[in-house]
């Protein structure tokens, strides 16, 4: 196959820049009129680059400082303390009001 | 969406440890109300800080956790809670429910402030405390 100096050019961008990178060119049909067409076809088609969403950037620092298994065993000794607490008052009741 | 900011909200122990952990639908859930009045129960505050404060030996994770606790405000346990905990937990002997002491009085320290309790735990679904606003995550 020969690839000629045009047929290069034209299909270079979409063979090889991944799909998501490349604006559709329906999105700028709106804009192909006489009157609209003042931005030219290379601008239009230039990949616009990702950038991080605005409450990426704002997280909060405490987000994820627990590892799984630090925040496994918090539970574990969270619940112990309910049951201890728990049982702690319900024997006072028990002296207390004889329950 | 977010939260009005008059909304009170009381972050419940679990729901804290998941936000810690970055569990997805807490930090969801703490972006939906974070600019809200955000408390957290002295009952809670005392179970869940301790726990956390001594088994962290990383100074920087404590700082970061502190950045939470300073957004949030300490519901006292005290008189209007107290009442409102043995009326609940007579009603649930009554009906023949299961007792958690510690559970009512974070329920009944919400309830009394207003506020909605955001949690997780399955005993608040079970025992159904009347007005109580419970949000699930």
């Amino acid at each position: 196959m020969s690839l000629t100096f045009g047929t290069y050019t034209t299909n270079a961008l979409a063979n090889v820049l991944p799909s998501n990178l490349v604006l559709p060119m329906e999105s700028f049909w709106g804009l192909d009129s006489s009157s609209a067409n003042v931005w030219p076809t290379w601008l239009l088609e230039y990949p616009r680059p990702i950038l991080p969403s605005f409450s990426k950037l704002h997280q909060e620092i405490f987000y994820g400082i627990l590892s799984d298994e630090e925040a496994h065993k918090a539970k574990v000794e969270l619940d112990l303390f309910k049951k201890r607490f728990d049982d702690d008052l319900s024997r006072r009741n028990k002296i207390l009001f004889r329950e | 969406m977010t939260s009005p900011e008059g909304t009170k909200f009381c972050l419940e122990s679990n729901f804290i440890i998941d936000l810690l952990n970055g569990k997805e639908n807490a930090v969801k859930v703490f972006e939906e109300i974070k600019n809200s009045r955000l408390t957290v129960t002295s009952i809670a505050s005392m179970a869940l800080f301790e726990i956390l404060r001594g088994q962290e030996k990383n100074q920087e994770k404590v700082n970061k956790f502190e950045e939470l606790r300073k957004k949030l405000v300490v519901l006292p346990f005290g008189e209007r809670e107290a009442i409102e905990a043995s009326e609940i937990e007579k009603a649930q002997k009554d009906k023949g429910a299961a007792i958690h002491s510690i559970d009512i009085m974070i329920g009944a320290t919400a309830k009394t402030n207003g506020a909605i309790l955001i949690s997780n735990d399955k005993y608040y679904q079970t025992i159904q405390i009347e007005g109580l606003k419970l949000r699930t995550y």
